[in-house]
């Protein structure tokens, strides 16, 4: 067992009296040029372009998954720098899109990239960011449509009901269909083609489409199937198509 | 008094020397010249920026861990051999010791600051390098001080590390806590938040700003290099004045 020896220090009145006199016009003085120094200004930092992947990675120490998430947290919280609040629709939305492409490349099965894309960036009044948002959930469902289907089927939504932009929710969900057809995609996120079809008036395509879709066996649960041909036999009423 | 102060200033530096301290210090501005070499050679844009940016980032950051190491070892190493108190025996003022000390350290931190200079010449104009150098030096005297404050104080290594590194990155954040703590994400109605904005601000009496010193953007950037180095030289002279005496307070308490 170790010995404990103390010795208890010099009482206060050791310390010369010079030194405390130094140690009170040193504390004074440093009071005083902090008083006197401009208080911190919040100065809003423009988002930097996203550096390349292998320099994220090199510096990453093969911790990639890791930067991945802290990469999208980080940008997540860029529009709350130290003392100031950045709207979202005064980022520079290329440079957005830029930092959740390097994110997703450095780690594939994240999933934050996609989220704060569908549900963060794209929820601004800007038209033209919220198209930006949908042209990269696009291109990121081109790699994996099987492990991104879910913010596809997103932009589809985004697409219809906030821009209202028919015909580019018919694209999403033409490719939500194509692309999943061998995927374990529910059947609501192959069928949201029937209905941006139906609400663009092209109920003789969105009939041709729901009956392939019950003709191919993709559809299972009796009560959907039920549904489903009921609307099937509307959607041939509206179109004028016999049964 | 005058020959005591140069004799333990010197003394410190030949410890400097035995310990391989620049061999160290040389080798380690190797490995951050290579890594900033090889980040700059994979980037596909901005590469002279990565490259010197990694450089004095880096550096700073390494020269400040090797000092701060360096002072702390040096002097727990003299307390627990009694070198300490074999001085303190002598007819000699404490101060004398202390300021010897901070002399040859400051030797060592001078090295430090120079040695990575003609390095950077390469990437940033001369001007820039020198407000760089004189910045990183400034700093490293801070970092001395405390560093010797806390070793004076807490005796234990372990305990004076963490103090110094704990002391260094709050020095370094204070204006961003400060920022934080009044920003517009603050509730002025919140008890606890407005008692969180006013610690900050207290807080920040008493630390440096080191934000504002070594900033790696003068050299990326050399026309936001400050004209004058004033404001850095007056905080170092008042905060190293402070730190000093509070270290030489607690030296005079030291029993013998």
């Amino acid at each position: 067992m170790i010995a404990r020896r103390t010795i208890p220090p010099r009482p206060l009145r050791d310390v010369p009296r010079r030194l405390w006199l130094l140690l009170l016009v040193a504390s004074l003085l440093q009071v005083a040029w902090h008083a006197q120094a401009p208080a911190p200004r919040a100065v809003a930092q423009a988002l930097p372009e996203a550096p390349p992947v292998a320099l994220l990675r090199a510096l990453s120490l093969g911790e990639t998954q890791l930067l991945s998430r802290l990469l999208s947290l980080w940008l997540q919280a860029f529009d709350n720098q130290p003392g100031i609040s950045i709207p979202f629709s005064q980022l520079d939305y290329e440079r957005v899109a830029g930092w959740l492409s390097v994110s997703l490349q450095l780690d594939p099965a994240n999933r934050y990239p996609l989220l704060a894309a569908s549900s963060l960036y794209a929820e601004v009044a800007d038209r033209a960011r919220v198209r930006r948002m949908l042209a990269f959930i696009e291109i990121q469902f081109r790699r994996d449509p099987p492990g991104r289907w879910r913010w596809m089927a997103h932009a589809v939504l985004l697409a219809k009901h906030r821009l209202g932009d028919l015909p580019l929710a018919l694209r999403l969900a033409r490719q939500l269909t194509e692309a999943t057809a061998d995927a374990p995609v529910p059947g609501w996120a192959r069928q949201m083609q029937v209905f941006v079809l139906e609400d663009s008036g092209e109920h003789a395509a969105a009939a041709a489409l729901l009956g392939a879709l019950l003709e191919s066996g993709q559809v299972h649960g009796e009560e959907e199937r039920r549904f489903l041909t009921r609307r099937l036999a509307q959607l041939r009423e509206a179109s004028g198509v016999e049964k | 008094m005058g020959a005591r102060f140069v004799t333990i200033g010197l003394f410190t530096l030949l410890e400097a020397a035995r310990s391989r301290l620049l061999w160290l210090l040389l080798s380690l501005a190797g490995v951050v010249f290579a890594l900033s070499a090889f980040l700059g050679s994979i980037a596909i844009t901005e590469n002279r920026a990565i490259e010197v940016g990694v450089l004095a980032a880096g550096w700073r950051l390494v020269s400040v861990f090797v000092l701060g190491l360096f002072v702390i070892a040096s002097l727990s190493r003299e307390a627990a051999d009694k070198g300490m108190e074999l001085l303190f025996s002598l007819p000699m003022n404490r101060a004398v010791y202390f300021f010897g000390k901070l002399g040859g350290f400051a030797g060592v931190a001078a090295v430090a600051a120079v040695l990575i200079a003609p390095v950077l010449l390469l990437y940033a104009p001369p001007g820039a390098v020198a407000v760089w150098t004189v910045s990183l030096f400034c700093e490293l005297l801070l970092v001395i001080a405390i560093a010797l404050f806390v070793v004076l104080t807490f005796t234990h290594v372990t305990i004076a590390v963490s103090g110094l590194m704990g002391f260094y990155i709050l020095a370094r954040s204070i204006e961003s806590f400060r920022l934080m703590a009044s920003g517009p994400l603050v509730d002025p109605n919140s008890l606890a938040e407005r008692f969180m904005a006013l610690f900050f601000e207290a807080l920040g009496y008493l630390l440096p700003d080191l934000a504002s010193f070594t900033v790696t953007g003068w050299l990326i950037d050399p026309t936001g290099a400050p004209a004058t180095l004033g404001p850095v030289l007056v905080q170092t002279a008042v905060y190293g004045l402070l730190i000093s005496t509070a270290a030489l307070v607690d030296l005079y308490r030291k029993p013998l």
